[in-house]
């Protein structure tokens, strides 16, 4: 396997840490110039990650979604483009710092993640109903990680307003209410399209391993865990009217669940793709 | 001729001497016309508060423009003794510079004085005694004060407890529009806060006040409605900014009335200023989830904060200064130097065209190549003479000297003022 989409995707790294670096100069201090100088580096980092996967996909003849450590690649792509696309309109451009960060800890994975034999076959990669699975889960995760962002971001400036610490920090972050309205946003658009992604799943494993669901299986389970979760915040913020900080740690808890639910369910059974 | 700057600020002169230089707009006028038939070429005059600074072209020494400033504003000339700074040239340059930056403000880095700087060149204009040298100098200060707050944080944070108010609601709300805002206590610090937080959107105002006539007043200011002062806690559960500072002498929102709004609120945010003291709030109010409480003291903390924050970007701004300082005595020398370096070619080039008439006919001999040689050969020695001088003079008519230097040099090659090469 030829290394352009490693070569591409170091670049990409390390254009997401100089983002990072721009973002964090920001925080930390009073120059504006460092936020343009961020937004920069995130376009070119999204550009370098863009071709990153498409030349993985040229290489290998199939999209980069057979295992854990390639989706991450894709996982990434997706909070980032959601990122650009949402900053500026829900205001949390602000937030950027920490969807650089969580982008180049994702790309550091994929690149030094293990290798693992069990991949999906490229022939079941093909079938509509499994791509469709793995891709709407996909884009589910990335606005979810997206959301994740904005509320960490929400939970740091609440502590510092209460800290009254109203400096340089507080002032480079989103306020509250739009980090947590985002948040919410994000959670409604990234709910149905996980939701749907769960439900082709479970036809697929009916197909695959005439199962539904089953407790057997880690992934299953977390994913149902994490859909609640998803599905209780919705109630509350959305038909509820709850607010604030107690919505921002549900979102931090749904992400961590999301991450248990992606990374670690390697020790699944059936979504090990060996047999 | 010479930049002069003469003036009174807080570090110069008391509040009682700085109300008598300080002019009125309607009289600024008069007082630069009284400057230009005193023989100033130009003229401009700074008057603010804290401020009163005349800039001239002046021919005469600064004494005389200091009794021109008693004069005009009625002050004996011995009570201005010692009250007074006075810098020439490039200094004056660099003061105008450091006003516009707003690092020689009592608070450093504000912003109003950008646009008295401003104004200052339009009443000089108006007058007609703003020339070239004094309209550049000013829109370059302009310029350099609007750089001095971009490029650096001199200009950043919260100057006083009403800025800090909007700093909190904003890093909160993010954009004030359209939000709801209660006053409890009608005094005029409420006011003042409130007043900042509708010249940034939050327009809807509501005032609960133990009189109830005082409350109606107050409301119409802003054009919001008063409520009687036991409808309050109905009040705050529709409300997102709270400003306290009633006189009660104890604690008028209490954590369990609070903690009831604040469960009906269901974690909406509500930033609660409290500038009463005796505080109003009870301190424990804002360990309520969704509460930003903030008294008096906070408040003030954070300003004296930001502003020791922007003492830290004087020396950048200092740089700034220096810079643009050197690019306007560059500016100058080149304006300074052009008409006489001008004559000085002039009178060489003449020269030069004599002697060649003169040597016509033996030239005639020649074949046209040779004489074609002859008259590059003399062009290049005058540019190579007037190489050195034409460098050297930029530099030497800049300060004090700069016209008698002048003077010499015309006397020295025997240029009339309206020579051959003046005309530019």
């Amino acid at each position: 396997m030829s290394a352009t989409h490693l070569v591409l995707l170091a670049a990409a790294l390390v254009a997401y840490l100089v983002a990072a670096g721009c973002y964090l100069r920001n925080l930390w201090g009073w120059d504006e110039a460092w936020t343009r100088r961020g937004a920069v580096a995130v376009a070119a980092a999204l550009a370098l990650h863009a071709a990153a996967l498409i030349a993985w996909t040229m290489e290998v003849g199939a999209p980069p979604l057979a295992n854990t450590t390639q989706t991450l690649a894709v996982v990434s792509w997706c909070v980032v483009a959601l990122y650009v696309i949402v900053a500026a309109r829900w205001q949390i451009a602000r937030a950027g710092a920490f969807v650089v960060v969580l982008a180049a800890g994702a790309i550091l994975l994929t690149l030094l993640g293990p290798t693992r034999p069990g991949t999906l076959p490229a022939h079941l990669l093909r079938e509509p109903t499994l791509a469709a699975h793995i891709v709407l889960s996909i884009i589910g995760y990335g606005a979810f990680a997206l959301a994740f962002c904005a509320a960490a971001a929400c939970l740091l400036q609440d502590f510092l307003l209460r800290a009254k610490r109203l400096g340089g920090l507080s002032r480079h972050l989103p306020s509250v209410q739009d980090a947590d309205e985002a948040g919410y946003r994000l959670v409604v658009l990234g709910f149905p399209i996980f939701t749907l992604g769960l439900i082709l799943g479970a036809l697929n494993a009916h197909r695959l391993w005439g199962h539904i669901f089953t407790w057997r299986e880690p992934k299953e389970v977390f994913s149902l865990i994490t859909w609640l979760v998803f599905a209780a915040y919705l109630h509350a913020r959305g038909l509820s009217g709850w607010k604030g900080r107690r919505m921002a740690l549900l979102l931090v808890a749904g992400f961590l669940l999301v991450l248990v639910t992606y990374l670690g369910a390697m020790g699944a059974r059936f979504h090990t793709f060996t047999g | 001729m010479r930049i002069v700057a003469l003036g009174a600020d807080h570090q110069s002169a008391p509040v009682a001497l700085r109300e008598r230089l300080c002019y009125a707009r309607s009289e600024i006028g008069g007082a630069l016309g009284a400057l230009a038939a005193l023989g100033a070429a130009e003229a401009a005059l700074i008057t603010t508060c804290n401020r009163t600074e005349v800039y001239a072209l002046w021919p005469r020494d600064a004494g005389a423009l200091a009794s021109f400033l008693a004069e005009s504003r009625c002050v004996r000339p011995e009570e201005l003794n010692g009250r007074l700074y006075q810098v020439a040239d490039s200094d004056a340059v660099a003061h105008l510079f450091r006003v516009a930056c707003g690092i020689e403000s009592m608070m450093v880095g504000e912003y109003q004085v950008l646009g008295q700087v401003r104004e200052a060149l339009e009443a000089a204009v108006e007058a007609g005694t703003a020339g070239t040298v004094l309209r550049r100098l000013f829109e370059t200060a302009v310029r350099v004060g609007r750089r001095a707050r971009s490029e650096t944080a001199v200009g950043q944070g919260a100057f006083s407890v009403g800025g800090c108010a909007v700093q909190l609601a904003r890093s909160v709300f993010g954009n004030l529009q359209g939000r709801h805002t209660l006053i409890v206590g009608a005094g005029k610090m409420s006011e003042v806060t409130a007043r900042h937080l509708a010249d940034q959107g939050a327009d809807s105002v509501i005032v609960a006040n133990r009189t109830y006539e005082r409350a109606c007043q107050l409301a119409d200011c802003f054009g919001g409605r008063a409520v009687r002062y036991d409808e309050l806690f109905e009040c705050l559960g529709g409300v997102d900014i709270v400003i306290a500072s009633t006189s009660a002498p104890h604690a008028v929102i209490c954590r369990d009335d609070m903690a009831r709004v604040m469960r009906a609120r269901r974690g909406r945010p509500l930033v609660l200023i409290d500038i009463a003291v005796p505080r109003d709030v009870e301190p424990s109010v804002g360990e309520l989830e969704g509460v930003y409480l903030y008294n008096i003291d906070d408040l003030s903390s954070v300003v004296a904060q930001d502003a020791a924050a922007r003492h830290k970007e004087v020396v950048k701004v200092e740089r700034i200064v220096a810079e643009e300082a050197e690019a306007f005595a560059a500016w100058r020398a080149s304006q300074a130097a052009a008409p006489l370096i001008a004559s000085l070619r002039g009178r060489f080039e003449q020269v030069r065209r004599e002697q060649l008439e003169r040597a016509g006919p033996r030239l005639a001999q020649l074949p046209p190549e040779a004489r074609e040689a002859v008259s590059e050969l003399t062009a290049a020695i005058v540019n190579k003479l007037l190489h050195a001088p034409t460098v050297k003079l930029r530099g030497l008519l800049t300060d004090g000297n700069g016209d008698q230097r002048a003077e010499a040099i015309r006397e020295l090659f025997d240029l009339s003022e309206d020579g051959a090469g003046d005309r530019q």
